[in-house]
């Protein structure tokens, strides 16, 4: 019998760039040595070098370069009727409706790269014209049209794409890897399985809203764009899943199908992280494990240490992760650690093998920002570690909302007395950490993901 | 149709988002009159809860802000985050990141300058660190309410400062900086010290900085004599210092 063959969708991450949800492609992949997979991966430019080594049941991988311009090997059937459904379709996205795309995707053939056709005929002209006048009448034009080009003419990339033949598509985020999901499903009608580990179109509108060079109606532009590929990812998608409710929920309310949105948390090895070795190590030690970048907030989770450390003068800071990413924010972070005189006590260790430091830490710390769910929670509770942490994404229900351990972002001061109370109460701590490694156990296991993807992809494939 | 009800029920109209838009849509003959009316009329101060996301956001768009409205904005960003929302804590929180990125990247390019050559005149090496001074003393302004940062950024500025002043002169401009430093620091002797120093003539410059730390030490007896003083010089101030002058005096001339 044929094995399954998944196609994976992958927009900005695997195998090019490393991060949360490139290790969770690798090890799926890896998990399921019985199922084959392709790779389409959407990238930026083709300067990039492979950052994993791709697993044999990797059969295909092809990339497309969304800044590329494209040409038109095959022809649009029915202008006339397609232009005008697609203005049509433009007028339904406006209420924040997702209108039928079948008829529109499936006379615009793979091969077929729209961007002359939208500018050369008087439809299309028009269309950008009007949209122009009613959006952007006050600013330049150009401001505009340069907007509009390099938004619609990714869009068309993906459109006019031919992606790896597969059983079922899988994309990662919804996108630009979404809409080719979408398209995949409406002219070959195979499985879209959406998977969504943060929110794509909100990480978006965060770039937008730090990009200082878009100016009047353009971001608005880029933020309705990026709403309405959501939209249609959610609309069209078979099963979409999310790794927590809230998320869920934000899909929902973007037009998922509740009976479609499941929810499939992250998981970890949990043998190796509860096989570490607690030693009894003098001193009270807080760790925090991430990368030394802003949206970790490492400048909060060193003034907390310098509060700490006030009141706990056997206190050991550790920051454990990688710290050449942005050099200027790891050199302000270390004067920092100067400034507060702390240099004798706090550690900036670079990237680490991350069992040494959980065999000894007496609390973990998560300052970010942002987070989805992180898998430093998860191991520190598998290694038996407290775990403080700011209130982002999903961190409140792994926590279980209890404020003995939750503040809000930025809140040294509040983090710091939630350090307190652990270091003030071992023997409340002892019952935490058996409490917080069966839940891991029972619900964080990463065999418990292989087996529900697995059972998803049976599924969708047997369809 | 006409007036206010026209634009309300148009959907093809253009909606402009701030007054300057709409007054320039009406100018071009894209709106009625009746829509900048409406857009300038319905504003209100951007710190005033329930706050309005969107003009927000607007601001925060902008590359060119001041110091003022960095305050501002962090002031409201620091109330969101405490939102029982999370996607409006989240917004918040890295809004604030949005402002201290802009400030670092800077930073940032101003001491890849130095780092270029590191041998370089100091006249030229003291503009940077002149600039470093100015936008680490900012940066502390905007860590308002976290007392460590901030005084972690005043002593940023500290230094960027005294490196100027032992290779040349401060301006009065800089001196400025270096006194108002010193007194978030609490350094008021300090304060008073330098501007002794560094203070060719007794001007007015020198007079309104001298009062300023002598308000700050709650010495408000060395005050008034100052600002006596300075009404003497009153003809040479600008208006923005008359103003401020009368206030203290609380007279009119």
């Amino acid at each position: 019998m044929k094995p399954l063959r998944v196609c994976f969708i992958l927009e900005g991450s695997y195998p090019y760039i490393t991060g949360g949800v490139s290790s969770w492609v690798h090890d799926l992949i890896q998990g399921m040595p019985e199922i084959e997979f392709s790779l389409f991966s959407i990238s930026p430019d083709d300067k990039q070098t492979l950052k994993y080594k791709l697993p044999e049941n990797v059969v295909e991988h092809k990339d497309i370069i969304l800044s590329h311009l494209q040409k038109s090997e095959k022809k649009m059937k029915h202008p006339g009727r397609t232009l005008k459904l697609i203005k049509e379709m433009h007028e339904v996205f406006r209420n924040k409706a997702v209108p039928g795309l079948e008829e529109i995707i499936a006379n615009m053939p793979e091969g077929f790269y729209a961007y002359e056709t939208a500018v050369k005929s008087s439809v299309g002209w028009k269309m950008i014209e009007t949209l122009n006048r009613m959006n952007n009448p006050v600013y330049a034009f150009s401001d505009y049209f340069w907007a509009w080009r390099s938004s619609h003419n990714m869009i068309f990339t993906i459109l006019g794409a031919t992606l790896p033949e597969a059983d079922i598509y899988h994309s990662v985020s919804t996108g630009y890897a979404g809409l080719a999901a979408v398209a995949a499903k409406i002219r070959l009608h195979k499985p879209f399985l959406l998977t969504e580990h943060g929110l794509y179109h909100k990480e978006r509108e965060m770039e937008l809203r730090k990009a200082a060079f878009l100016r009047g109606y353009q971001r608005d532009m880029w933020i309705k764009i990026y709403n309405t590929l959501s939209r249609v990812s959610y609309h069209y998608s078979d099963i979409s899943t999310s790794l927590f409710e809230y998320n869920r929920r934000i899909q929902l309310s973007l037009g998922a199908k509740p009976e479609n949105a499941v929810v499939i948390p992250n998981g970890i090895d949990i043998e190796r992280f509860s096989s570490v070795k607690r030693e009894d190590r003098d001193g009270f030690h807080v760790g925090l494990v991430g990368r030394v970048v802003p949206i970790k907030d490492i400048k909060t989770f060193i003034t907390m240490s310098k509060i700490v450390y006030d009141h706990i003068k056997e206190a050991r800071f550790y920051c454990i992760g990688p710290t050449d990413e942005d050099p200027a924010y790891y050199e302000d972070c270390v004067r920092m650690v100067e400034s507060f005189n702390l240099t004798d006590v706090f550690q900036f260790t670079g990237r680490q093998n991350v069992l040494e430091y959980y065999s000894f830490l007496d609390v973990l710390l998560l300052t970010s920002v942002r987070e989805a769910q992180p898998l430093v929670i998860l191991e520190a509770y598998a290694a038996g570690i407290p775990v403080v942490s700011t209130r982002v994404g999903n961190v409140p229900e792994m926590l279980e909302y209890d404020e003995r351990f939750l503040a809000s972002s930025k809140d040294a001061e509040r983090l710091s007395r939630n350090v307190f109370y652990i270091h003030a109460h071992p023997d409340i701590m002892q019952e935490e950490v058996k409490k917080n490694r069966e839940k891991v156990e029972r619900l964080y296991n990463k065999n418990d993901l292989y087996d529900k993807y697995r059972e998803l992809y049976r599924r969708l494939g047997v369809e | 149709m006409e007036g206010f009800e026209f634009f309300k029920s148009s959907r093809e109209l253009y909606r402009p988002k701030t007054p300057a838009a709409a007054l320039k849509a009406y100018e071009t003959g894209f709106n009625p009159i009746e829509m900048f009316i409406f857009k300038s009329g319905s504003t209100k101060p951007l710190n005033e809860e329930p706050f309005d996301m969107e003009a927000i956001e607007r601001l925060l768009s902008r590359k060119d802000l001041d110091l003022e409205a960095n305050v501002v904005l962090i002031g409201i960003f620091e109330k969101l985050i405490y939102s029982h929302d999370q996607e409006t804590a989240l917004f918040a929180a890295e809004s604030i990141n949005i402002i201290e990125n802009r400030y670092n990247s800077r930073i940032e390019q101003l001491k890849e300058l130095l780092a270029k050559d590191p041998e370089k005149d100091n006249d030229e090496s003291s503009e940077v660190h002149s600039e470093l001074g100015k936008i680490f003393f900012e940066l502390a302004m905007i860590n308002g309410s976290r007392v460590s940062i901030k005084k972690f950024y005043f002593k940023e500025a500290y230094s960027r400062m005294n490196f100027v002043r032992a290779h040349r002169k401060l301006t009065i401009e800089e001196l400025g900086l270096m006194v108002r430093i010193l007194l978030e620091l609490q350094l008021y002797r300090n304060a008073m010290d330098i501007l002794e120093r560094e203070s060719n003539e007794k001007d007015t410059d020198y007079l309104f900085l001298k009062a300023e730390i002598a308000f700050a030490m709650k010495k408000y007896d060395l005050v008034f004599p100052l600002c006596r003083e300075l009404r003497e010089k009153a003809e040479d101030l600008p208006a923005e210092r008359k103003m401020l002058l009368y206030y203290w005096l609380g007279d009119e001339q």
